[in-house]
C-alpha cells in the first residue's frame, strides 16, 4: 500500500501516457489488421497491399540509409565544432552562440528556407553560378544527389543539438587529465586519439542512440524538400497513404511498423537512462 | 514540556537493522543526548520521533499520548535540522513565523512572538534578511527559533552544530544549552561529537549498531563505561583496551603479575581471560619500586601538545597510550596506573565487569 | 592549425546565420524578387507588402491565434500533469526510474505512428479540425511531456528534502509543503519548461498537419505556402514563426537547450 501511495503523484502521467501513447499505438495495430474495404479484423489486407507496392520497399530502404547517413554526419560534425569551439580560439563565445542558431528556427521555417536554397532557381545554384559553375538538380526525386541533399539539410539543422551534448561532455573532461598526457609526451593527436575520445565514449554513444533514434522518424525534411514520393521513408509514406488515398488501414501498417522498429531499438536505451 | 518515553522502537531499511529495541524516558524538562557513530541509528531514532519514516515496531509517548501514528504536523514535536533546512526564499521572520501560519496564528500573534523568540536567540536584527545573506552560526540561531516559536512539547537537534565553525561551535554550545534551560523544554540532541554529548546532556545515550550501548549521566558514562564499545568511544584519546589473565587471585598482563584485592576477585571470578580497560590519563610517571600496572614508555614516540603530552609505551606486547600533564621534556622510563583505576570487561562480548 | 580552426569555424558560423537571413529578407522583400534569377543576397526592395497580404489573409489570423492558443493549453496541460510527477521522481528513485523509462517512449516514438490514430480515432469523437484544436493540444502534451519533465525533476532536485520535511514538522501537510516551500523554490524551472513546452507546441509539424487539416495552425500553414509557391508570404508566416522561438532560446541556457532538446525537436 506504501508503495503504491507512492506513485500517486506519477497518476496523471501514467494515465495520460496510456490515453495518447498506449491507446492509440493499439488502435494504430488495430486499424492495421483491419481489413479497409470490407472491415474484416483480422486481415492482412493491408500488409498484402503495403508489400505489393515498390514506393513502400524504398520508403524502408530510405528508413534505414537516411538515419545511418544522417547520425554519422551528425555526429562527427558535431564532435569537429565541439573540438574546435572547445580550443581557444577568438570569440567563441560567440561563435558558439552563432553555432546553435539554425536549432533556433522551427523546423518547418528551416525546411522552407532550404526549399528555396535547394530550388533549381535557387540560392545554391546561384552561387554556383558565381563561382563559374553549372547548376545542379539538388533535389529531383529519385537520383543519389537527393539523398545526400537531404542528409545536408538535416545535418545543417540538427548538428548543433549534437555539438551542444558533446561540448557538455568536453567540458565536463578536467585540464589536467590532458596537461598530465602532454607532460608525458603526447601530441595534440595522440591526446585526442587516447585521452578526449575514450573520455567522450559515454556522450557519443548517446549522441548516436538519441539522434539515431530521432532519425528514424524522419518526415518533415523528406516531405517538404522533395515530396512523398522524392525520398520516401515509411513516415512519408505513411502519410501518403493516409493524405493521398484515405487508406487508414494501411497508413497504420506502415506507421506500426515504424514504430515497432523504433521500440525494438529503444529497448538499450532504456537500460542506460536517458540522463542528458 | 512533557516527558517522552520511547518503548521498544525498531526500525529495518529491508533486512538492515536501523534501530533495535530502542527504550527510553526523557523526563520532563530534561536535555538528552545521544551520541554514537555515523550509521549508529541516531538520526533514525530523530526522523521516527519526528514522523518522517515510520516505526518498524515499538511505541513512542509524548505526555502521555502515543504519537507514532500521527502525521508529523500533528506530533508537536519541533526539529533542528543538520542542514538547518531554512526556507531560502522567506525572510528570517517569514521562517519564524510559518509554524505559526501553520497553525493558523493570528498576523498580530505570530508577529509578536516570532519577535519575542528573535530576541531570545539575538537574531532580532536580522528579521528583515533571507537565509543566503546570514552567516553559519545566525543560520543556525534562526533554525533554533524557528523549532521553538511553537513551544513544541519535544525539541529535537540533529547535530545542530556540524555546519559550524570550530571557534563558534562552543559558544553556541553554551547558548543551546541556556536556552534549554530557561525554556525547560524536554529535548533529545543527536551527535557525533562527545564533547558536545558530555558538556550537554543532563544524561547521555550511547548508541552503536542501532543498539542503546549505555544511558548515564557523562560523568558516570566516562567513569564506567558498560562495555567495551563505551570504553574505546567515550574520551580522548580512547581508553587502552587489552586481553590479560586472571589465574590463583593475580592478573597476568604480559610479565606482570598483580594481585588482585579481594572485593575486585569476587567481580572476576569465573574469568579466566578479561578485557582490562585503562585510561591514558590514568598513568603517571612511577619509581622502580610502584605498585600498579607499569607501562614503559618509548621515548622517541612523544607528541607535545602544550597542556599535555601525549606517549606511546608498552604493558607487555600491547601498546598503550599514556597522557602526562604539561609539557614533558625527559619521557620517564617507567609509568604506572594504579589498580583501581583499571576497568574490567568481559573478554567474550566485552560487558563491563562488576559496577 | 589554429589559423585553419578559425577559418573552419567561420565558415560554419556563416553557414548557421544563413537560413535566418534568408528567412528575413524573403520576408521583407516583394515575391516578384524572390522569383527572380540569379536570386538576390540582399534585399533590393524592403517592404511590408507581404505583411500586408498577410493581414487581408484571414486564415493566417486564425492560424496564428490557433497556434498560440493550442501552444498556451499545451503548456497549461503539461505542467498540470508533469508538476506533480517531476516532483515524486526527484524525492524517490524508484518512481524515476520508472518514469524515465516511461517517458523515454513519449519522448521517441514516430510522430506518424501516434498521429495517423488520434487522426482516426479524432474522427470518431469529432474533434478532427477542431476549431479549438483540442486533439492537438492533447497530442502535443505528449512531446512535451519529456521535456518538461527533465527541467522540472533537475528543478525539484535541487530543493533539499530536508526543506519539505522541516515544514511538515512545522504543521504543513504534505501537500501544503510542496505548494509552499517547494513549488515556489522551482519557480524558474518552472519558467523555463513553461517557454520550452510553448515552443515544443508551437513548432510542432507531424501533429499539426494530421490532425487540423482545414483549421490550420502556423507551421502546416508554412508547408501550404511554400508548396503552393509562395515564397514572400511563407517567409512572412516563418518569420512570425521565429519572434517567440528566437525569444525563448536567447533566454534560456545553451546546456539547457542541449539536453532538453536532444532527441525531442519533432
Amino acid at each position: 500500500m506504501p508503495r503504491l501511495r507512492a506513485w500517486a503523484p506519477a497518476a496523471p502521467l501514467l494515465l495520460y501516457l496510456a490515453a495518447f501513447l498506449v491507446q492509440p499505438s493499439l488502435y494504430a495495430v488495430k486499424l492495421s489488421f483491419t481489413d479497409t474495404l470490407t472491415g474484416h479484423f483480422p486481415s492482412l489486407a493491408n500488409f498484402r497491399l503495403v508489400t505489393g507496392d515498390g514506393l513502400f520497399w524504398r520508403a524502408l530502404a530510405g528508413n534505414v540509409l537516411l538515419p545511418a547517413a544522417i547520425v554519422a554526419v551528425e555526429v562527427a560534425g558535431g564532435l569537429a565544432l565541439a573540438v574546435l569551439l572547445a580550443a581557444r580560439l577568438p570569440g567563441r563565445r560567440l561563435l558558439r552562440a552563432i553555432v546553435v542558431v539554425p536549432f533556433a528556427l522551427p523546423e518547418v521555417v528551416f525546411l522552407t528556407v532550404m526549399r528555396y536554397v535547394f530550388a533549381p532557381r535557387g540560392y545554391a545554384n546561384a552561387a554556383l553560378a558565381a563561382a563559374g559553375f553549372a547548376p545542379v538538380d539538388w533535389l529531383v526525386p529519385g537520383r543519389v544527389l537527393t539523398f545526400f541533399t537531404v542528409v545536408a539539410v538535416d545535418a545543417w539543422h540538427v548538428t548543433p543539438v549534437v555539438f551542444l551534448m558533446l561540448l557538455a561532455a568536453l567540458a565536463s573532461i578536467p585540464d589536467e587529465i590532458a596537461e598530465a598526457a602532454r607532460l608525458d609526451g603526447a601530441g595534440a593527436l595522440r591526446r585526442f586519439a587516447f585521452i578526449t575520445l575514450p573520455l567522450l565514449r559515454p556522450a557519443l554513444l548517446s549522441a548516436v542512440l538519441l539522434r539515431g533514434l530521432d532519425a528514424l522518424r524522419v518526415f518533415a525534411t523528406p516531405l517538404m524538400l522533395t515530396g512523398a514520393e522524392g525520398l520516401p521513408v515509411l513516415s512519408t509514406y505513411a502519410y501518403h497513404q493516409w493524405s493521398d488515398y484515405g487508406n487508414d488501414g494501411a497508413a497504420a501498417a506502415a506507421s506500426s511498423l515504424l514504430a515497432l522498429l523504433s521500440v525494438v531499438l529503444t529497448l538499450p536505451l532504456l537500460r542506460r537512462g536517458t540522463a542528458p | 514540556m512533557a516527558r517522552a518515553e520511547f518503548e521498544r522502537v525498531s526500525k529495518r531499511f529491508g533486512d538492515v537493522v536501523a534501530l533495535a529495541d530502542f527504550t527510553l524516558a526523557v523526563e520532563d524538562g530534561e536535555l538528552v543526548t545521544v551520541l554514537g557513530p555515523s550509521g549508529c541509528g541516531k538520526s533514525t531514532l530523530l526522523r521516527l520521533t519526528a514522523g518522517l519514516e515510520p516505526l518498524s515496531g515499538g511505541t513512542i509517548r509524548v505526555g502521555g499520548r502515543s504519537i507514532e501514528r500521527l502525521a508529523p504536523h500533528e506530533r508537536d514535536v519541533a526539529m533542528v535540522f543538520q542542514s538547518y533546512a531554512l526556507y531560502p526564499h522567506m525572510t528570517v521572520r517569514g521562517n519564524i513565523e510559518f509554524p505559526l501560519r501553520m497553525r493558523g496564528a493570528a498576523r498580530e500573534d505570530r508577529r509578536r512572538r516570532a519577535e519575542e523568540v528573535a530576541a531570545l536567540v539575538e537574531v532580532a536584527a536580522l528579521l528583515d534578511r533571507r537565509p543566503a545573506e546570514l552567516s553559519g552560526g545566525q543560520r543556525q540561531r534562526v533554525a533554533l527559533a524557528r523549532a521553538l516559536v511553537r513551544h513544541p512539547a519535544l525539541f529535537l537537534l540533529d547535530e545542530p552544530l556540524s555546519n559550524v565553525d570550530a571557534p563558534l561551535r562552543a559558544a553556541l554550545r553554551q547558548h543551546v544549552r541556556e536556552l534549554q534551560r530557561r525554556l525547560e523544554v524536554t529535548t533529545l540532541y543527536v551527535t557525533h561529537e562527545q564533547a558536545e554529548a558530555m558538556t550537554l546532556g543532563d544524561r547521555m545515550v550511547v548508541l552503536d549498531g542501532g543498539r542503546i550501548q549505555q544511558v548515564d549521566a557523562p560523568g558516570a558514562v566516562y567513569e564506567r563505561p558498560a562495555n567495551t564499545f563505551v570504553a574505546g568511544f567515550v574520551g580522548t584519546p580512547p581508553m587502552n583496551l587489552f586481553g590479560a589473565e586472571v589465574a590463583d587471585g593475580a592478573l597476568r598482563v604480559g610479565e606482570q603479575r598483580l594481585d588482585v584485592p579481594p572485593p575486585v576477585r569476587e567481580r572476576l571470578s569465573g574469568s579466566r581471560r578479561v578485557v582490562v580497560g585503562v585510561r591514558p590519563e590514568a598513568f603517571t610517571a612511577a619509581r622502580e619500586d610502584a605498585d600498579g600496572l607499569v607501562a614503559r614508555p618509548d621515548p622517541t614516540r612523544r607528541e607535545l601538545l602544550g597542556a599535555e603530552t601525549i606517549v606511546c609505551a608498552r604493558v607487555g606486547e600491547h601498546e598503550v597510550t599514556v597522557r602526562l600533564p604539561g609539557s614533558v621534556d625527559e619521557v620517564p622510563t617507567r609509568v604506572a596506573a594504579p589498580f583501581g583505576a583499571l576497568h574490567f570487561f568481559a573478554a567474550d562480548g566485552g560487558a563491563r565487569l562488576g559496577p | 592549425m589554429r589559423r585553419i580552426a578559425l577559418l573552419v569555424v567561420l565558415a560554419v558560423a556563416a553557414a548557421d546565420l544563413l537560413p535566418l537571413g534568408l528567412v528575413l529578407k524573403q520576408a521583407f522583400t516583394p515575391e516578384r524578387e524572390s522569383f527572380a534569377w540569379p536570386p538576390t543576397w540582399l534585399p533590393r526592395t524592403l517592404t511590408l507588402e507581404n505583411v500586408r497580404t498577410l493581414r487581408e489573409a484571414v486564415e493566417i489570423e486564425g492560424g496564428l491565434g490557433l497556434s498560440a492558443l493550442v501552444a498556451a493549453l499545451t503548456v497549461a496541460a503539461t505542467l498540470a500533469i508533469a508538476l506533480p510527477a517531476a516532483w515524486v521522481a526527484a524525492r524517490r528513485p524508484a518512481v524515476d526510474r520508472g518514469l524515465d523509462r516511461a517517458l523515454v517512449f513519449a519522448r521517441l516514438f514516430p510522430t506518424i505512428a501516434l498521429a495517423i490514430p488520434l487522426a482516426a480515432l479524432s474522427i470518431r469523437v469529432g474533434l478532427y479540425n477542431s476549431p479549438l484544436g483540442t486533439g492537438l493540444w492533447l497530442a502535443h502534451t505528449l512531446l512535451a511531456l519529456p521535456v518538461a519533465f527533465l527541467v522540472l525533476r533537475g528543478g525539484f532536485r535541487s530543493v533539499p528534502a530536508e526543506l519539505e520535511e522541516a515544514a511538515r514538522l512545522d504543521g504543513a501537510s504534505t501537500a501544503g509543503a510542496f505548494w509552499r516551500v517547494s513549488l515556489p523554490l522551482v519557480r524558474p524551472s518552472l519558467a523555463a519548461a513553461s517557454m520550452l513546452v510553448f515552443l515544443v507546441s508551437w513548432d510542432e509539424f507531424g501533429f499539426s498537419l494530421l490532425l487540423q487539416v482545414t483549421n490550420r495552425p502556423l507551421p502546416p500553414l508554412v508547408y501550404y505556402l511554400t508548396a503552393f509557391g509562395h515564397p514572400g508570404l511563407a517567409s512572412a508566416v516563418a518569420a512570425l514563426m521565429l519572434v517567440p522561438a528566437v525569444g525563448v532560446l536567447l533566454v534560456l541556457e545553451p546546456a539547457l537547450r542541449a539536453g532538453v532538446f536532444a532527441g525531442s525537436g519533432r
